[in-house]
């Protein structure tokens, strides 16, 4: 295989083509909707937790369930879009895997959606055993077993679609050490800068997710096993071990997969090339193990966990963040750097996503720090974390993808004030809401209590207000791209 | 086509075939088909002839218009044989009110005869305190005997490896009329005791009337 | 046609020696050999069949049977047939149940044969890492359940089987990320 093969392009058909437009925009389309309404969800429990809002405890973390739980589908579907997108201009994928998992995943939420509000199932997003099978008589076995049932349903359809990736890179390029860009790290090929860095992140990111979906597949059944047969108790600890590994590299992938977003886009916009070289590699190849072994930094509090569990999981926590974020970081200054880029919306998200990512792992260094943590774990400090990278890092490459997929660079207009505002009320809000999290956090304010103490309450109505700004920017982002997404014609 | 028509015939099929196999999604294992079996299509006991731990002959048959509570054991039992009996004892104690007790049989069954002698199982019982008139502890009198009650019972007995047995642990109950009617796991002494004080107050109940 | 015969010949003397009743006894004496020894022996046998059925019997089949998926289905049925407990008791004491054994088990072994080859790669990827879970599932399963669940087996028994479930799945494992990372095959194609 020589090397201007490796950095062609894959041709398909017209048609083809057509197909896999419409199915990357119902991805966005779909996943863009579903953040709105959880957005609106996350919104109405700040309100009901600042007592501008009568919510009973009850549909309380009903909501908390379908907030967590729509949140991490909404950027696996979404990101996946980004990821698949890209990828096959790369490798030749198969439109019809692609549609059947966006088909699995709908009906997987249906399920989903059915045990949270028909079957009343307020157990969180984590099914953390044994709280399922211990509702007290608030959900039954059955809702539960839905909720399961659903996540299994959807990480079937996943392991399809990565099968179908494996496949088509492994035909490409061999095997998967060699897509990484291993062969090159280690000096057996020859660097390339043209090998593309959506195949890298894209091995990285369909190699964690299978385990982290094998992982689930066998919890899953195991919870649901305990269901309907209460006397077989598992290992808690062991079950919690493996449900924060398939949870925590199921999202942590997403923002890994829609990076590639701004491997594409921002050479568009700059006119210079983003190059593959030997640390991308490297930290591409760190990454791997980090986001797999990372997870134990939320179990810092279950004390029988080993303590050399414990202190990798912090070591990890601190270096995890940084391989990607500093190649990438760097690479986008670089790229960047008197480029003359123009600041189209979305150039400004895909850059703002560069600092949410970057800014969100000093909270989550924090938080990993094990004497640190012994006192935050369990207050809205982590709610802070993980919306600080969801809000700033992951959603603005998606929001900047869809901007980019509606033609904005082909027109080469300039923002409408309709989008600046929209950008605006997103970035303070969604800046506010993280912060405002954080805070609550460092004033020891407990995470998923439905009801706050009066003292808590001005904390809760801050954020009730960050939240109603974000949801209004979201608002403009979704409306924008309901109008001109759907017409608009592939970039050029 | 004639793919799709094989597959969705031999899915079909398949289905039902494990939906009757395990009756209806209700027993997976052998204990859970057993109980079921016995709740749904009680069955007639035989009338052996044992001999008890006065060495004796009992047959099952005098206890007539009883409730029995079968449970099988062997006397040198380390384990499961002690909590089987042992909640029989309390049973025993919380049935003892005069009009309670008669109406209600403990029936200890040996599946090791060779080794449980009327005068060890006399022991065993003695170990629980029994009240001996209405506990009794029996052997059966030959090994086809024995084949025969445990097949009557599909009770499964398999060597250990200290020399001793695993078996199916658990409560059979025989009816007034002689017909092995319910059987509960060793886990479910509280079903068992509410159930007992259900029927037996039924029984009082049509007595009077 | 020589060689082919030779070995179904084989194959039946394999499948005999299995089912005479000291061979029976001794492999189905503990839970590790019923299930990692006879029954696996017996779906290889009905594998290898498989493969030497005559090629108009094949023919014949082939309609019935594009992309592999109705023997695929008849071999899952059978699988969770007898990953039944209260069947695998019923086998050891009743003879019928035994004898179907018999007859299903080298049946699923020839249908996955000849479906597998046929099935599509990523229902392939699917199905195994649905089995390597099963294996995982089940080991767990087996090592914490507090009961048993076969009347014909000791506890301790269960264990050991539910530990040598986890083993080979972890090695599967190893063996399948190494190929995948540093191989050329990932799913048969």
């Amino acid at each position: 295989m020589s090397t201007t093969e490796v950095s062609s392009k894959i041709e398909y058909s017209d048609s083809e083509n057509r197909n896999a437009l419409i199915a990357v925009k119902s991805h966005l389309i779909a996943g863009l909707l579903v953040f709105l309404l959880m957005m609106l969800a996350g919104l109405a429990m700040r309100a009901a937790q600042g007592t501008w809002l009568e919510i009973g405890a009850d549909l309380f973390y009903q909501i908390m369930t379908v907030h967590g739980a729509g949140v991490v589908g909404a950027a696996m579907i979404t990101s996946t879009g980004v990821q698949w997108y890209f990828l096959r201009q790369y490798v030749r994928l198969s439109n019809g895997v692609f549609w059947t998992n966006f088909f699995i995943f709908l009906t997987g939420v249906v399920l989903i959606l059915g045990s949270i509000f028909v079957g009343k199932y307020g157990g969180a997003w984590t099914f953390l055993f044994p709280l399922p099978a211990i509702s007290m008589g608030a959900w039954s076995a059955g809702a539960a077993a839905a909720f399961q049932l659903g996540l299994l349903i959807i990480g079937v359809g996943f392991l399809i679609l990565y099968l179908d990736f494996g496949r088509a890179i492994l035909a490409r390029y061999g095997s998967l050490a060699r897509a990484l860009g291993l062969t090159q790290l280690f000096g057996k090929e020859p660097v390339n800068y043209k090998h593309p860095a959506a195949v890298v992140a894209s091995t990285m990111v369909l190699i964690v997710n299978f385990m982290g979906i094998a992982a689930g597949a066998v919890v899953l059944v195991m919870g649901l096993v305990n269901l309907f047969y209460p006397e077989f108790k598992p290992d808690a600890l062991l079950m919690k071990n493996l449900i924060y590994f398939f949870g925590h590299v199921v999202i942590n992938a997403t923002i890994y997969a829609s990076v590639i977003a701004v491997y594409e886009l921002l050479p568009r916009y700059t006119g210079r090339p983003w190059k593959t070289n030997k640390p991308f590699y490297a930290a591409w190849f760190a990454i791997v193990f980090m986001v797999m072994g990372v997870y134990p930094h939320h179990l810092l509090m279950d004390f029988p966990m080993p303590t050399w569990a414990l202190i990798t999981a912090q070591v990890l926590s601190f270096g995890s963040g940084l391989p990607v974020l500093v190649v990438t970081g760097y690479g986008a200054l670089m790229i960047v750097y008197r480029s003359g880029i123009t600041w189209s919306t979305s150039a400004k998200l895909l850059f703002l996503s560069m600092f949410g990512w970057a800014a969100g792992v000093i909270p989550a260094i924090l938080d990993a720090m094990v004497t640190v943590n012994r006192t935050f774990h369990n207050t809205l400090w982590v709610p802070g974390h993980f919306h600080f990278y969801l809000l700033l890092g992951l959603l603005p490459m998606l929001i900047g993808f869809a901007y980019f997929l509606a033609g904005e660079g082909d027109r080469k207009e300039r923002p409408k004030a309709v989008d600046s505002l929209g950008f605006y009320a997103y970035l303070i809000g969604a800046f506010m809401t993280s912060m405002v999290f954080l805070a609550s956090g460092a004033n020891s304010i407990p995470r998923r209590w439905a009801v706050h103490l009066p003292e808590w309450i001005g904390f809760a109505q801050a954020g009730t207000i960050a939240a109603s700004l974000v949801v209004l920017g979201m608002l403009l982002f979704i409306t924008r791209a309901l109008i001109s997404l759907p017409g608009a014609n592939n970039p050029r | 086509m004639k793919t799709f028509l094989a597959t969705f015939l031999v899915v079909i099929v398949g289905s039902l075939v494990l939906w009757v196999s395990t009756d209806e999604g209700r027993a997976f294992t052998a204990e859970e088909a057993r109980r079921l079996e016995i709740r749904e299509t009680p069955r007639s006991v035989p009338d052996w002839r044992l001999q008890n731990q006065d060495a004796e002959t009992f047959r099952i048959q005098d206890w007539h218009g009883h409730f029995i509570v079968v449970d099988f054991i062997y006397t040198s039992c380390p384990d499961v044989c002690l909590i089987l009996s042992g909640n029989l004892k309390t049973l025993q104690k919380d049935f003892s009110t005069e009009e309670k007790s008669d109406k209600l049989r403990f029936l200890s069954i040996s599946f090791d005869p060779e080794k449980d002698t009327p005068q060890r199982l006399k022991e065993y019982l003695h170990h629980f305190s029994a009240d001996l008139r209405y506990w009794m502890a029996a052997r059966p009198i030959n090994p086809s005997q024995k084949e025969a009650i445990l097949d009557f019972f599909k009770v499964i007995v398999i060597p250990d490896e200290y020399g001793g047995y695993t078996h199916s642990a658990g409560y059979h109950i025989i009816n007034p009329d002689g017909k092995l009617v319910a059987i509960f796991g060793i886990e479910q002494t509280d079903e068992l005791h509410t159930y007992l004080n259900q029927v037996l107050e039924e029984k009082e109940n049509v007595s009077k009337s | 046609m020589y060689p082919k015969a030779k070995q179904a010949w084989l194959l039946l003397a394999a499948l005999v020696i299995l089912a005479l009743p000291p061979m029976q006894r001794f492999l189905e004496q503990s839970m590790v050999m019923h299930m990692l020894v006879q029954i696996p022996a017996l779906a290889i046998i009905g594998w290898m069949i498989g493969k030497i059925l005559p090629e108009n019997w094949k023919n014949n089949i082939a309609p019935w049977n594009r992309w592999g998926i109705t023997g695929i289905a008849l071999a899952i049925i059978i699988m969770t047939y007898w990953m039944l407990p209260r069947v695998q008791d019923a086998a050891i004491s009743e003879w019928p149940v035994e004898l179907t054994k018999f007859i299903t088990v080298p049946i699923m072994g020839m249908a996955l044969g000849i479906s597998w080859p046929q099935l599509n790669p990523i229902a392939q990827g699917v199905l195994k890492l649905e089995f390597w879970a099963t294996f995982m599932r089940l080991g767990w399963l087996y090592l914490d359940l507090p009961d048993r669940l076969c009347a014909n087996y000791l506890l301790s028994d269960q264990r050991v089987f539910g530990q040598l479930l986890l083993l080979a799945g972890s090695i599967w494992a190893v063996a399948w990320t190494l190929r995948i990372t540093f191989g050329i095959k990932i799913i048969n194609n």
